[in-house]
């Protein structure tokens, strides 16, 4: 009995620590959050989640690139045109498919649309009849944007547009042709800063928050000229801009020249850059 | 200052920053990713990106948007998330500063997309910036890192 009773005595402060222990160990836990582990699992989340965007952009840039070179390897059998047997019909051949069809052409109409050398060659053709002849019909050369011929294709550009949204976008080619034509007027649609900082050679500044006063003082300068309007590249929108304040002054001869200034300056062509810091207000020529 | 920063902690305000954000960051990737072409011109009308990574980072930042703004707006990883939104917006901030200090007078190529968004370099798209760091800094300052769209969906699954 001695024995029971003293270890009773004995275990009774072994409860009470026990119970202290209890109490104590959320205290412990709160007083020190895992703060730094924390932080470190978010960046290293934050690490795969940018490291499996990265893989996935590359992935998929990769098969784009494959996709349109494949596209490219791809021989493009255009369908070709031959002239039939019999007058007045033309057989087109599709390599593709391996498919023919035969149209049956109005001469009388067909002969009102051909140009002097296109009437010539169907004469020919008509001529030769039955002989299964095949020349080869030359396009005459085209008044229009997408020709290949530069002085041809800037000859659009001489006609007013008939709307904001005909505005044409041209080129480098096309506006170093106007350039050197002297037909055209550049119009810087940056801000007053950046021109004077530098510009194309002989061109003026209209930007976009210019006001119809503005632009009535430049009268004399724009006035039967081809109105060319740049600014800083493809991605800008400045000469759009621009050239729409310009078509509400009243003014037609309109082109944007989307290439802007980082194609002018890549292609070396003729700019004007500010004076050395000694000369601030005046404005030097550079031509390169 | 209490009270602010007992609003700003609030579940339901981290919740509206983490949707907004996240739609505005998906939206404005979709014309990105529709055409990486002009958002390398946006790039490189800054002047601060090298050349040699202008193309990879036309390639890569939608994608980080688009995965970052869908991430956060069902609220998987939301701290990591924020982390790298963050670090985006810091990003962003920094090159229409400098474009602005420089007096450049050009579109920002950031919110294409949604008309009502200001997008040009200014004072407007520093502000707003900075409005749109401090909700992803918020978010991952104050919300839980956890995949709670899981549990959620779990949660539904089970009562189904």
């Amino acid at each position: 009995m001695a024995k029971k009773k003293s270890t009773k005595k004995i275990s009774r402060p072994k409860r009470k620590s026990a119970k202290a222990k209890v109490v104590a160990a959320p205290v412990v836990t709160k007083e020190a959050p895992k703060s730094g582990s924390n932080l470190l699992r978010i960046g290293i989340i934050a690490v795969v989640i940018f490291a499996a965007v990265v893989v996935f952009a590359m992935v998929l840039s990769q098969m784009r690139a494959s996709q349109l070179e494949k596209q490219a390897a791809v021989p493009t059998a255009v369908p070709t045109i031959v002239v039939a047997t019999n007058p007045g019909t033309i057989e087109i051949k599709d390599p593709n498919t391996n498919k023919s069809a035969v149209m049956t052409i109005n001469p009388a109409s067909a002969s009102t649309n051909l140009t002097p050398a296109q009437a010539a060659t169907a004469a020919a053709v008509a001529a030769q009849g039955a002989k299964a002849a095949a020349p080869t019909v030359q396009p005459a050369p085209v008044e229009s944007p997408t020709s290949t011929n530069i002085p041809l294709r800037c000859r659009v550009y001489r006609k007013d547009v008939d709307s904001k949204a005909n505005i044409h976008r041209i080129d480098i080619e096309d506006a170093k042709y106007l350039y050197d034509s002297g037909r055209a007027v550049f119009v810087d649609a940056r801000g007053p800063n950046e021109y004077l900082e530098a510009h194309i050679k002989g061109a003026l500044n209209v930007p976009v928050n210019a006001t119809a006063a503005d632009i009535a003082k430049l009268k004399d300068q724009l006035t039967g000229k081809i109105i060319v309007t740049y600014c800083h590249g493809v991605g800008c929108h400045l000469s759009d801009k621009s050239a729409y304040l310009l078509y509400d002054a009243g003014y037609r001869k309109l082109a944007i020249f989307f290439g802007g200034w980082p194609k002018w300056n890549e292609h070396k062509y003729p700019i004007v850059t500010k004076a050395p810091v000694d000369q601030p207000q005046a404005t030097t020529a550079t031509a390169r | 200052m209490k009270l602010f920063l007992k609003l700003i902690s609030h579940p339901i305000t981290l919740g509206v920053f983490r949707v907004l954000l996240g739609l505005l960051f998906v939206i404005s990737s979709i014309t990105k990713i529709q055409n990486p072409a002009k958002f390398m011109d946006s790039i490189e009308a800054y002047g601060i990106v090298p050349k040699l990574f202008v193309h990879p980072m036309a390639m890569i930042v939608p994608w980080l948007q688009i995965v970052c703004g869908l991430l956060f707006i069902f609220d998987i990883y939301s701290q990591s998330s924020a982390l790298i939104i963050s670090g985006l917006l810091v990003a962003y901030t920094v090159a229409i500063a400098q474009a602005f200090a420089r007096g450049l007078s050009m579109e920002c190529g950031c919110f294409d997309m949604i008309p009502w968004i200001e997008d040009r370099v200014g004072w407007s798209a520093i502000i707003r910036d900075v409005i749109f760091l401090c909700m992803s800094g918020s978010v991952f300052l104050f919300d839980k890192n956890s995949v709670n769209i899981y549990g959620f969906i779990k949660k539904i699954f089970k009562q189904g």
